[in-house]
């Protein structure tokens, strides 16, 4: 009989892939706004930064950027490190490192805009 | 860890030089490995230079010469002679393919023979297959079906036609063994060859196995460690397109789910 690989969905290859490919299509067209916002925002003095980023529109896209991109990032070097690194402890840490380090961006991105929204 | 350190056989030294006798201009220089595991010397590149005036175009025919006239120590599997055996696949010219099939004078320069990549090698140009054949038959590649009909199960033209560009596999292994991902992961992921007979069989209309197949090839290392690479439909000897059939699978999953 062919093995099944029912497993739980974040360890499903499908959704891995799915995800990836999902993510990498949202990126386009966010990285080519924050590209092209990117030379001026760079040449702001530091109050002029914080104001372009307290607009409502400019925060939740640079958030949506940074969300997607930690989402992009923890699957493909998931997919890296599962490709070049053999000894399984040793992956396993990488992989929960890099998904830590994914969840900090993204969790601080989140938090950004629901202070925001909270008023503050 | 990654393995800094390469084996000890992965050093390939300077081997011995034989030469036929002939004219300069119809004299070909083969490069070929020798390396044979039971022995504690370290694989070698020998060299033949060899007259081709009285020997066929291909490769094969080349080979054949060098084991019948030059050197008979040198070990290499070859059959059919003529792409449809698959047995005769190596490295040539730094692409897998059949010697079989590949013409001398297509190769600029000498003539450089190596096993198929990233296997182990039984001998020379021999490389083991063992693992790869158990993934093949992992993959169940026979027909299945509920009924036990008396008479052959008939096809449209159009469901025959899914098949084209599958069947004419030769099971070489020239795409797996071209292919990166598969030279890492090849004890687990399933690599292009595999995965090309594992869509024959989902795309045939008579088999009813179909979610089965793909239930079990829905795992991150059996069929996601295909990158498209493409090195697998570059490689194939056949002109077949494994990557595209992959790609098939993944499609095939993804609308089944």
């Amino acid at each position: 009989m062919l093995n099944s690989n029912k497993k739980n969905n974040l360890e499903s290859g499908l959704n891995h892939w799915l995800f990836q490919k999902v993510t990498a299509v949202l990126l386009i067209p966010i990285t080519i706004w924050v590209l092209l916002k990117l030379p001026k925002f760079i040449q702001l003095s530091f109050s002029d930064k914080l104001s372009w980023i307290n607009s409502s529109l400019n925060l939740y896209l640079v958030a949506l950027f940074f969300i997607i991109s930690a989402f992009h990032f923890k699957l493909g070097l998931t997919v890296i490190i599962e490709d070049y690194i053999h000894n399984s402890i040793v992956k396993k840490y990488l992989i929960i490192i890099i998904s830590i380090i994914a969840l900090l961006i993204a969790s601080l991105s989140l938090g950004l805009c629901v202070y925001k929204n909270l008023g503050g | 860890m990654v393995e800094l350190l390469l084996p000890k056989n992965s050093k390939v030294v300077k081997g011995d030089h034989y030469t036929e006798k002939g004219s300069k201009k119809s004299l070909k220089t083969f490069l070929i490995y020798r390396y044979d595991p039971d022995k504690s010397e370290q694989p070698r590149i020998d060299r033949y230079d060899v007259d081709l005036s009285n020997t066929g175009p291909m490769v094969l025919d080349a080979l054949i010469k060098i084991k019948n006239d030059i050197d008979p120590s040198i070990t290499f599997r070859r059959s059919c002679r003529e792409g449809v055996c698959g047995s005769c696949s190596m490295n040539i010219d730094g692409t897998n393919t059949l010697a079989c099939t590949k013409y001398v004078n297509d190769v600029k320069g000498d003539v450089k023979i190596f096993p198929l990549p990233h296997m182990p090698v039984i001998k020379d140009l021999v490389p083991d297959l063992k693992d790869i054949y158990k993934q093949y038959s992992s993959i169940e590649p026979w027909l299945k079906t509920s009924e036990k009909p008396e008479r052959e199960i008939k096809q449209s033209p159009e469901e025959r036609k899914e098949l084209d560009g599958l069947y004419e596999c030769i099971m070489c292994f020239c795409c797996s063994t071209s292919c990166p991902s598969y030279w890492w992961n090849g004890d687990k992921y399933l690599g292009p060859a595999v995965l090309l007979q594992a869509w024959r069989w989902i795309a045939d209309s008579r088999d009813e196995a179909t979610q089965e197949r793909l239930d079990s090839l829905e795992d991150s290392f059996k069929l996601y460690r295909c990158h498209t690479i493409m090195n697998c439909t570059k490689t194939c000897p056949k002109g077949l397109n494994p990557a595209k059939a992959i790609a098939k699978i993944k499609k095939k999953i993804l609308a089944k789910t």
